[in-house]
């Protein structure tokens, strides 16, 4: 967009324009790949499992129109509010406790130190390991009975859990876990705590502010809008986590994990119920959605934009 | 006429010979694991090496419900393996949707499989409204599979053919022990997979039903006395007596691993898990027939080769299924120890009755076959035991009482049967 305030000629003379046709239509070109995956295996699918939603599919019969059954099924069924339950209490604490301790490791490697590269790698590695391979390997950390994490505990006199078979522990379990894939939003952090000017910091000291008031009131103001990314991003992480309780939990105990994405896919692949599934991807959609858009809505409030300013000043 | 043409020629004349092998391998789909995986390979390999020309590709799918996933989606893209080995309790989805090839017609013309020679028992199960969809591999059921070292151990005396449901508790009792004295079970009495097919038998034995109809059923019947107490029995192992692994222990290892570990007296299986302990059971170990309450019954544990619709070699494919299912590939499999063969003169032959090799008492499981029941032919009856063992699952590791499990089993079931 900046590109095209800049080159908007005042008079379009006619070399000038087929100049400009022929790199919107190389752009075009080159864009054509992502634009037509995204029509066939996106948007294809996705109009597609709207309409199912309105069927009764069982994946190997012909889909047959039922209108809203399902949806009005979904309200009352027990299950489905089970897992609305899972996803948002783990949305409330998975997402903050990402945020902090994203943005406290982000500080951290901000640091002047040596070796700081070598930290930054570390904590960015889990991010790109596979999720289901690391989801065995904490399935196998949480285990009860030969688990590390409840010897370690055991060193300190805690007798600790068990984790993965108790009702009220799974989900704290699955909430720890998710600290692991905590780099990505560290990195981005980081990318922000970098772009602050160190002249701020400079002159808030000379008035005698100390590291915390630095922190509150330069860092998280000038960091909001990374922040708000973050928030975005971790929303609808949360509300979509499937691999960790399908392969840690299976959904169990009692259901204590049966996300709503673990409670779609039962229904579409067990119990072969395609229909009902694509209406609860709907509903997940629009939950997401609303969501997404209240924190947008909210973000005139505290994310702060430099641009912004400059502007109003200007 | 030019070079190509006369080449055109040639293939066509090739091509119409009547009867010629397939130049394309077919495609059998198994599951199970690493020692059954094996058994299958070793059939593979007799029927490539007896038919040089008819390639075989085996296709194996470590579990059963990854298995059956895999299935349906193949189905559902129109590219199935030409063979697939199904349990009959699946057949009549398939069957419903028309995704299966009727074998009726192969079945008389063979020279090869006599339907008399078959148990009626296991053909019968894959024949629905009179048509056959599966041809049967094995007539297994329900056992217990006995640590006799424990036994020994313990001096706990066999249990006797007739042995009934306190008789197996009150072993699993004396068998379940605290071996280091760390406070944690070490060794448990009984131990069984999870599920609501592992619990059929108990309700007919207790004289309950499973269904209201068993041709057309339209409601479980669980809400019986008798399929109650057939519940209560069997999750009271687990939650009262404490003779068998609970969440946590299962969670840290499976009751199989903990059977072929030698830490179960007892567990409950069906044949498929003799080719595993074959290989990897260190103690002496052996079958007793389930115990008995007020009437002797038993599950029947069925595969047979089924050839999907969507298969484009439905000739080479009926030609593995008649190796397999016939004398050759069931006294091959039965040696392996995978099953208990389906024809009865097999089963009777010492591939199977083998006294050198485990299980001894063999015999139990061709005892059993007058006692087999079926689960009923409904295109939902997947559908309707997945449902069901999540509940087994939570009654079993005590989220749930028994008549809490019972409700939603019925209730969550009932929209499965239709409207």
């Amino acid at each position: 967009m900046i590109e095209s305030n800049r080159a908007a000629p005042p008079a379009t003379s006619p070399r000038r324009r087929s100049v400009r046709q022929r790199e919107a239509l190389h752009g075009y070109v080159f864009m054509a790949p992502a634009i037509l995956g995204l029509l066939l295996f996106t948007l294809g699918p996705v109009i597609a499992s709207l309409a199912l939603s309105f069927t009764d599919y069982g994946l190997l019969t012909d889909p047959e129109w039922v209108g809203l059954e399902n949806y009005r099924d979904m309200i009352g069924e027990e299950l489905f509010w089970q897992a609305l339950r899972v996803s948002t209490t783990y949305s409330l604490v998975s997402v903050p406790l990402g945020l902090v301790a994203g943005l406290g490791l982000a500080v951290l490697l901000n640091r002047r130190m040596r070796g700081v590269t070598l930290f930054r790698s570390i904590y960015y590695l889990p991010t790109v390991i596979s999720g289901v391979g690391v989801a065995m390997l904490w399935r196998w950390l949480f285990n009860a009975e030969f688990g590390i994490i409840n010897v370690l505990l055991g060193f300190i006199g805690i007798e600790g859990p068990a984790w993965l078979t108790n009702e009220r522990w799974a989900l704290p379990a699955l909430i720890i876990t998710s600290l692991w894939g905590v780099g990505s939003t560290t990195l981005i952090f980081l990318a922000g705590l970098q772009g602050i000017p160190g002249e701020l910091y400079e002159a808030a000291e000379m008035d005698g502010a100390g590291q915390l008031r630095q922190f509150r009131h330069i860092t998280l103001p000038l960091i909001s809008h990374v922040t708000f990314f973050n928030l975005v991003l971790g929303i609808i992480g949360a509300l979509q986590v499937f691999t960790d309780a399908f392969v840690i939990t299976r959904g169990g105990p009692n259901h204590a994990t049966l996300f709503l994405a673990l409670y779609l896919y039962n229904h579409a692949f067990k119990y072969l119920n395609m229909g009902y599934a694509a209406a609860i991807a709907w509903v997940m959609f629009i939950i997401v959605m609303l969501l997404t858009l209240l924190v947008f809505r909210s973000s005139a409030l505290w994310v702060f934009y430099e641009q912004e300013r400059q502007g109003k000043n200007a | 006429m030019g070079r190509l043409s006369v080449l055109v020629m040639v293939l066509a004349v090739l091509g119409a010979g009547c009867g010629a092998p397939p130049s394309r391998a077919i495609t059998v789909m198994v599951s199970g694991d690493p020692a059954e995986r094996a058994v299958y390979e070793a059939l593979v390999t007799e029927y490539t090496r007896r038919f040089p020309d008819r390639p075989v590709t085996l296709s194996h799918v470590p579990g059963t419900g990854d298995y059956l996933r895999r299935l349906e989606l193949d189905i559902a893209a129109g590219a199935p393996a030409d063979v697939v080995l199904l349990n009959y309790r699946r057949i009549a989805g398939y069957a419903s949707r028309g995704d299966l090839v009727p074998l009726d017609a192969l079945l008389d013309a063979s020279t090869t499989l006599d339907p008399t020679g078959f148990y009626p028992q296991a053909l019968a199960a894959f024949v629905i409204d009179d048509v056959t969809y599966g041809i049967p591999q094995n007539v297994a059921s329900l056992v217990v599979y006995l640590n006799r070292d424990l036994f020994a151990a313990a001096g706990q005396p066999l249990p006797a053919a007739d042995w009934t449901w306190d008789e197996l508790r009150a072993a699993a009792r004396a068998l379940t022990r605290d071996r280091d004295g760390d406070g944690v079970i070490d060794q448990y009495g009984f131990a069984s997979e999870v599920s609501f097919y592992r619990l059929i038998p108990f309700i007919w034995q207790a004289g309950g039903m499973l269904v209201d109809n068993q041709q057309a059923p339209r409601r479980l019947l669980l809400d019986t006395p008798e399929a109650r107490a057939a519940f209560d029995w069997f999750v009271g192992l687990y939650t009262r007596d404490h003779v068998a692994p609970d969440a946590v222990a299962e969670a840290a290892t499976s009751a199989q691993q903990r059977f072929v570990a030698g830490d179960v007296a007892m567990f409950l299986d069906s044949r498929r898990g003799v080719p595993t302990y074959r290989a990897s059971a260190t103690f002496d170990w052996d079958v007793a027939p389930l115990p008995r309450a007020a009437v002797a019954a038993s599950v029947l544990h069925a595969d047979g080769f089924c050839i999907p619709q969507a298969s484009d070699q439905h000739a080479a494919a009926w030609h593995f299924v008649e190796f397999a299912a016939g004398p050759v590939g069931q006294a091959l499999l039965a040696r392996a120890g995978r099953i208990v063969p389906a024809l009865r003169t097999v089963a009777e032959s010492p591939a199977f009755l083998d006294p050198a090799q485990p299980p001894a008492s063999a015999r139990v499981f061709l005892d059993q076959v007058p006692l087999l029941r079926t689960v009923p032919a409904h295109p939902a009856w997947q559908a309707v035991e997945t449902v069901a063992d999540e509940e087994v699952e939570r009654a079993v590791y005590g989220f749930i009482t028994v008549d809490d499990a019972i409700d939603q089993i019925v209730g969550r079931s009932q929209p499965l049967f239709g409207p």
